[in-house]
């Protein structure tokens, strides 16, 4: 399970910076930074799984808002809101806001470090 | 405890946020300077100077009272508002967001603040008469007030700051500052009136532009107030008026000096003018003393020329008058003595004698009436007795008046001798005839005394009043050259007087000058480093993306001169590049905050809160996130208030977990506007449980463990909030607060400080806990903390839980301090 979850973090991380740096991916520029951020979070979503997984059986089932919760009891306290974090804004990176224009390339950026940091902070 | 937490304790430091406090956020000036002052090697005068130099200044900055909290604000018929709205905050650090559509009437809530204090605002400054008129609020012109609610740390009471519109200007209102236990007093005469221009809590969208596009030197005086080194600068000035006064004495006690000697050289032959210049000449300092005396004309004690004139003025010779007395007595005397010895007084005392030893021999032998020397028979009968006693008694008589002339004799002759003194001094041209005056006390014949003393007495009176005659026109013209010199003298005295107190003064009051320059020197550098430090910090969390760097922030030039100006030194891409000509507007704005959040949270300031308006116009998303750290870090020890239309500021606070207090401002009918709390850190965090509780088939360790620790915060986060309540009225450690904070056994430690304003009694919480909220509240509290433990705890129904805890958290906040 661990071997198979890596494997696929690392993917997501992969197919994220594709997105934000392959110009013969066809999208918009836009469309493309969403791409990105929907990766990185799904990326985020699974290294906090796993960190949790080990101490809190029967997780699969719950919310990520519950589990980033959960988060600030196995993780050291910075490193749990900086996943809240990131994952907050990862997440309206990923939808159609009316007033908002989309995430920025260097946001996306940002963001894709700060996850590859978390992926390696985080307890496994 | 898990092994996940001793990771927490061992990866990262307890709030990183406060260890990077702001280096602005240090040791008031005031302090900083007293105690550098303490540890000075500097003379007891110069530090006498200084510290009464610093004193003088004292008043233009550093308020004597505690540091200032909003409380609550009530505006009526002002802006936008119509009938009476409040805004309740706490009064403590931590960021308060006041939320609100455009024209919901929050900005108005906003200028009120800012013009309760200031008695106008920055919108309205400089603009046009029409723009301003309609300051008074439509629906409800009858009454325009404001009262700004105030803590001031370490009063038990709150104050009042009211400000009431007599007229229909803008202009024509009145503050008055309520403090308990001082009265009310009109604003102007609050301690903190220049602060609010130094360090001014307000800062809206408007004025961080304008700021940010003043002049060069208007924006470098408004950084320059920060580093709060006026205190300094004006003690340095006064210092400097003194040195010149002092400096002005001394010259001017110099420059007179080279006249003053010349003139006495010119009298060279006068004592006074020889003694006066050896006085000026005496080392180190001029002879005051002789010098006063000259001046004064008190005769000196040498026996110089001019002592010899005034010696000779005083001269006495023989009294003609008494001499003459003399001579007439001595006289008479001898005629006395001539005519006794012509009536042979001698011999008839003798005749007595025997005429006496006669008498006493017949009174012996009555019987014997026979003479014993002639043996006559018969003589000595009574006839003879009684003519014998008489002849005794006549002869006596002669022989007395004798006696009494010679006897008045010597006693004339003695009174003509003691009328011969001997003076003192006696002058040259008077030595002979006084010494033949002299001569007469060894003559013992009165016939030749008689004749000397008359003879000797006259020639010497002669010669004494010419000698005299002779001195007091010597005198009169000497004194005459000197009274033209005295004058001047005495003037030059003075002077040389003054300077030679003001020289020792003179050093002193240098030394302290140049002390307070170097402090000034380096306290300006190390300030303005961890103010660029700070503004940088700032700068990195609001910039994102932006390419631009700041490098440095500086001052450049004196706060007096014309060239003074901010230099911002930025590189676009690594190349230089002027800060305002590359920047956006919304990288201007930021950079504004950048400069005037750390001039806001600098130490000197009275003021513990910061109001802001719309921060957040025209920034981009991300920037918003960076914007909310750096209100949160300033938060740790400001209260910062900012009104915002815009959502996303509150959504950068919840998303990254900072804890705010929010209230959403709503526009009724007729300009009713309605102030409604929405969330606080409390709150916040018995809405993270109540999310955790409501979880579908949420796992077993969730329930043990995480959700006792999400309500072990919400309680913390009310502990502190009643510990800081605490403190403002009690005016505590804050060190210990700002420690307890960063401490892995926060809840305990702020209990005791909210219970008992007593870091040191966690021993005590879980007694007074019972005794203030019952003994569910005890096992409630045990419940959250063994949550963190790894046997965890058993919660039966997470929801009832959560409201028990809810209800605990709001009666926490409302806790007094135990007695």
């Amino acid at each position: 399970m661990t071997g198979a979850a890596s494997t696929s973090i690392d993917e997501l991380l992969l197919t994220a910076d594709q997105l934000l740096s392959d110009p013969s991916v066809e999208a918009s520029a836009a469309g493309r930074h969403r791409g990105a951020s929907l990766a990185l979070r799904t990326a985020l979503e699974i290294t906090v799984d796993r960190t949790l997984d080990a101490a809190m059986p029967g997780l699969a089932a719950i919310t990520t808002r519950a589990k980033m919760l959960c988060l600030r009891c196995y993780a050291a306290a910075t490193t749990a809101r900086r996943a809240n974090a990131v994952w907050s804004h990862l997440c309206l990176g990923c939808h159609y806001h009316q007033y908002e224009i989309g995430p920025t390339r260097d946001q996306v950026y940002s963001w894709r470090a700060e996850v590859s940091e978390l992926v390696r902070e985080l307890p496994r | 405890m898990t092994s996940s937490e001793q990771n927490e304790a061992a990866a990262s430091p307890p709030t990183p946020l406060a260890q990077q406090a702001p280096a602005a956020e240090s040791v008031p000036l005031a302090d900083l300077v007293e105690t550098r002052l303490a540890a000075a090697s500097l003379g007891e005068p110069v530090k006498a100077l200084l510290t009464e130099a610093l004193g003088s200044a004292q008043t233009l900055g550093n308020s004597p009272m505690g540091r200032i909290f909003l409380d609550s604000v009530s505006v009526e018929g002002f802006r936008g508002i119509g009938p009476r709205a409040w805004l309740n905050l706490s009064p403590r650090p931590g960021v308060t967001l006041v939320v609100g559509r455009n024209g919901s009437g929050k900005s108005s809530i906003a200028e009120a603040i800012e013009t309760a204090f200031t008695g106008t605002n920055m919108r309205w400054l400089g603009q046009d008469a029409t723009r301003t008129s309609n300051w008074r609020n439509l629906h409800d012109g009858a009454k325009t007030e404001i009262e700004v609610k105030l803590t001031v740390e370490g009063d038990s009471g709150r104050s009042a700051l009211t400000r009431a519109w007599t007229g229909h200007d803008i202009t024509d209102c009145v503050g008055t500052f309520r403090r308990p236990g001082h009265g009310a007093v009109p604003l102007d005469q609050a301690a903190w009136k220049q602060a609010l221009t130094d360090y001014r809590p307000f800062l809206s969208y408007v004025d961080l532009g304008r700021m940010i596009s003043g002049k060069p030197s208007q924006m470098y005086d408004s950084i320059a107030t920060i580093l709060g080194l006026g205190h300094l600068s004006a003690a340095y000035s006064h210092l400097g008026l003194q040195e010149k006064a002092l400096g002005d004495a001394v010259k001017a006690a110099k420059n007179e000096l080279p006249e003053i000697t010349a003139a006495l050289y010119a009298l060279e032959d006068d004592e006074r003018a020889v003694q006066a210049l050896v006085a000026i000449e005496t080392k180190g300092r001029p002879d005051f003393e002789a010098l006063d005396g000259l001046v004064a004309g008190l005769p000196s004690d040498d026996d110089g020329l001019l002592a010899e004139l005034r010696a000779a003025v005083d001269m006495r010779g023989p009294d003609l008058e008494q001499v003459g007395a003399a001579v007439d007595r001595l006289r008479e005397a001898l005629a006395g003595v001539e005519d006794a010895r012509l009536t042979g007084a001698e011999d008839a005392l003798q005749r007595a004698g025997l005429l006496e030893k006669a008498l006493a021999h017949s009174n012996r032998h009555p019987d014997e009436e026979s003479c014993p020397v002639c043996g006559t028979e018969r003589v000595l009968d009574a006839a003879w007795a009684a003519d014998a006693g008489a002849q005794i008694a006549l002869l006596r008589q002669e022989a007395k008046t004798a006696e009494d002339a010679r006897s008045e004799l010597r006693s004339a002759a003695r009174a003509a001798q003691n009328l011969i003194e001997t003076p003192q001094w006696i002058p040259a041209a008077l030595t002979d005839p006084w010494n033949d005056w002299l001569a007469c006390r060894a003559i013992s014949d009165p016939a030749q005394l008689v004749q000397r003393v008359q003879d000797t007495a006259l020639t010497l009176a002669d010669a004494c009043a010419a000698v005299k005659d002779n001195a007091v026109r010597e005198l009169e013209k000497r004194d005459e050259r000197w009274r033209q010199l005295v004058t001047r003298l005495a003037s030059w005295t003075e002077k040389a007087r003054t300077a030679a107190d003001a020289e020792p003064r003179l050093g002193h009051v240098r030394k302290a000058r140049t002390w307070v320059k170097t402090l000034t020197a380096e306290l300006r550098e190390r300030r303005m480093e961890g103010f660029t430090g700070h503004s940088q910090r700032i700068w990195e969390k609001l910039r994102q993306e932006s390419d631009i760097d700041l490098q440095s922030v500086s001052l450049q030039g004196s706060e007096r001169a014309n060239v003074r100006k901010l230099v911002m030194d930025v590189t676009v891409d690594g190349e230089e590049a002027s800060a305002l000509s590359v920047m956006s507007q919304g990288e201007q704005h930021s950079l504004a905050l950048s400069l005037f959040l750390p001039r806001a949270a600098t130490a000197d300031s009275p003021f513990g809160f910061i109001v802001i308006d719309d921060p957040v116009q025209s920034m981009d998303p991300a920037k918003v996130n960076g914007l909310a750290q750096v209100l949160h870090e300033l938060g740790e020890h400001r209260q910062v208030v900012v009104f915002t239309h815009d959502t996303r500021l509150q959504r950068a606070f919840t998303t990254q977990e900072l804890p705010v207090t929010v209230f959403e401002v709503e526009r009724g009918k007729a300009s009713k506007v309605n102030v409604k709390a929405v969330t606080d850190p409390v709150r916040q965090a018995i809405a993270d449980a109540r999310a955790l509780a409501s979880t579908e088939s949420l796992p077993e360790a969730a329930r043990t463990h995480v959700l006792p620790a999400l309500c072990r915060i919400a309680l913390e986060n009310a502990f502190v909030e009643a510990a800081w309540v605490q403190h403002l009225r009690s005016g505590g450690s804050e060190h210990d607060l700002q420690s307890a904070v960063a401490d892995a056994d926060k809840l305990m430690k702020m209990a005791a400080l909210a219970f008992f304003g007593d870091i040191g009694r966690t021993g005590d919480v879980y007694r007074e806990l019972r005794t203030r909220c019952g003994p569910r509240a005890v096992d409630l509290l045990k419940q959250c903390q063994s949550g963190a433990h790894a046997t965890g705890t058993r919660i039966a129904d997470a929801h009832r839980f959560v409201t028990e805890i809810s209800e605990l958290a709001q009666k926490v906040r409302k806790t007094e301090v135990a007695k």
